[in-house]
């Protein structure tokens, strides 16, 4: 029951963010949701599939093709990868500054990857990506979901009781 | 730092086996998959539109209508203006030559190294037969008629390699021959005496030798003269003057008007 909840969760989460935030007017729609909400689950409220979710945000994203990018589930695998070491290894998950810390790792790393992807891309086809949209995108993402953060990490504790109430059935 | 159960006394390739399962069911049922997700994507991305609306102001939506209204009347007004010096550099051919041809839109192309032709919006309804004179609108030739349907045509440039046209080049001695397409765009006129006098820019026009085929249509200019040493003919390159690239309608002359 609680897999098939955070699964429904996921897609309702990720539809969120290609459906409603991307058609948000400029900068509300740079929000990267999934990558924001996968952090903050898997660091401050120890809900471990959400790693997982970035990955198959990846998947949707490929499925949709509204990526200009191709596979794009490589970069999001490898965010999700940072995303489990910088939390484990790298920064507490008590305080905030340990949640923005994984956040703003996990989205370099899905820009540098999304970067080298698409100079591999350039390679082999006619494709050109604007490195300072990508970056400027990027820097608003990290804004915005800092501004998330700030809004549900004093949550946690409400939010880790409504967790347990909620999965416990 | 807050101590959580280490991976090791988990199995976490059991994970990636079943993620990699589900991502290949995904791929594998796209169609399906799509089917369920996009509802979800129009209600989120209705909900965002909604919202924006709710959000912008009266003000802003108008002068945001003004402004797409006021794009579609630029677009008009520009193709208007583009229209307009088409006809009357259609109409100042015909006065000046007093050959009748009716005007046609190029509605696709086939451009490359070994074929040149292009379709136009006229056809056997309008008068269009098999083998009618094709000219732009400063009334450079450019081809003729290969075939006919009832609302269209195709037409084969003076460039494609299995066209031939009767020419004459405007030099001292008005040296005529047969021009035919190459590769590259270009037309080669062979077999011309090697004691004509050709000059590199010698202009080339029809001869007027062909049934359907006026004298006089301006086709280009020389841009080489060659000699091979084992014959007695020469072979001159000539570079059409009409840019078949940019070519957007024509005048086919009607063979009433030869």
């Amino acid at each position: 029951m609680k897999r098939i909840f955070l699964i429904v969760f996921f897609v309702l989460l990720s539809m969120c963010e290609l459906g409603f935030v991307s058609a948000l007017p400029f900068p509300v729609d740079r929000l990267p949701l999934v990558l924001v909400a996968s952090v903050f689950l898997f660091q401050s409220l120890d809900v471990r599939p959400a790693a997982w979710w970035m990955v198959l945000h990846g998947v949707f994203l490929d499925l949709l093709q509204t990526s200009s990018i191709r596979f794009e589930i490589v970069p999001h695998a490898v965010a999700a990868l940072v995303l489990v070491l910088a939390s484990r290894h790298l920064f507490s998950n008590r305080s905030f500054w340990g949640v923005l810390g994984t956040f703003a790792l996990s989205l370099f790393a899905l820009s540098c990857t999304e970067i080298l992807l698409s100079i591999f891309q350039a390679l082999f086809e006619d494709f050109s990506l604007s490195f300072d949209v990508l970056v400027a995108m990027r820097l608003w993402g990290l804004g915005l979901g800092t501004l998330l953060l700030l809004i549900f990490f004093p949550l946690t504790e409400l939010l880790t009781r409504a967790q347990k109430n909620l999965l416990s059935f | 730092m807050k101590i959580r159960p280490s991976f090791r006394n988990r199995r976490p390739w059991l994970g990636v086996v079943l993620f990699c399962s589900v991502g290949m069911m995904l791929f594998l049922f796209r169609g399906w998959t799509l089917t369920v997700l996009e509802p979800m994507l129009a209600f989120f991305s209705g909900a965002a539109q909604r919202l924006t609306s709710e959000l912008s102001s009266q003000e802003e939506q108008t002068l945001r209508d003004q402004i797409t209204a006021l794009s579609i009347d630029r677009a008009a007004y520009l193709q208007l203006i583009d229209e307009n010096s088409t006809l009357k550099a259609e109409l100042g051919f015909q006065e000046r030559t007093g050959l009748s041809s009716i005007p046609a839109r190029v509605i696709s192309k086939s451009l490359s190294q070994t074929v040149s032709r292009f379709v136009m919006d006229v056809g056997t309804k309008d008068g269009i037969q098999i083998g009618d004179p094709i000219v732009t609108d400063d009334g450079l030739f450019v081809g003729t008629v290969r075939s006919v349907q009832s609302g269209s045509s195709t037409a084969m440039a003076l460039s494609d390699p299995s066209h031939t046209t009767a020419v004459s080049l405007l030099n001292d001695r008005r040296t005529i021959g047969v021009g035919s397409g190459t590769v590259g765009g270009l037309l080669e006129i062979r077999f011309i005496p090697a004691d004509e006098s050709i000059q590199v820019n010698d202009l080339v026009v029809t001869s007027g030798l062909e049934e359907t085929v006026p004298s006089g249509l301006l086709i280009g200019l020389v841009n080489a003269v060659s000699q091979d040493p084992t014959t007695l003919f020469l072979t001159a390159v000539v570079e059409p003057l009409a840019d078949l690239r940019r070519l957007k309608s024509v005048l086919v002359l009607t063979s009433e008007a030869l």
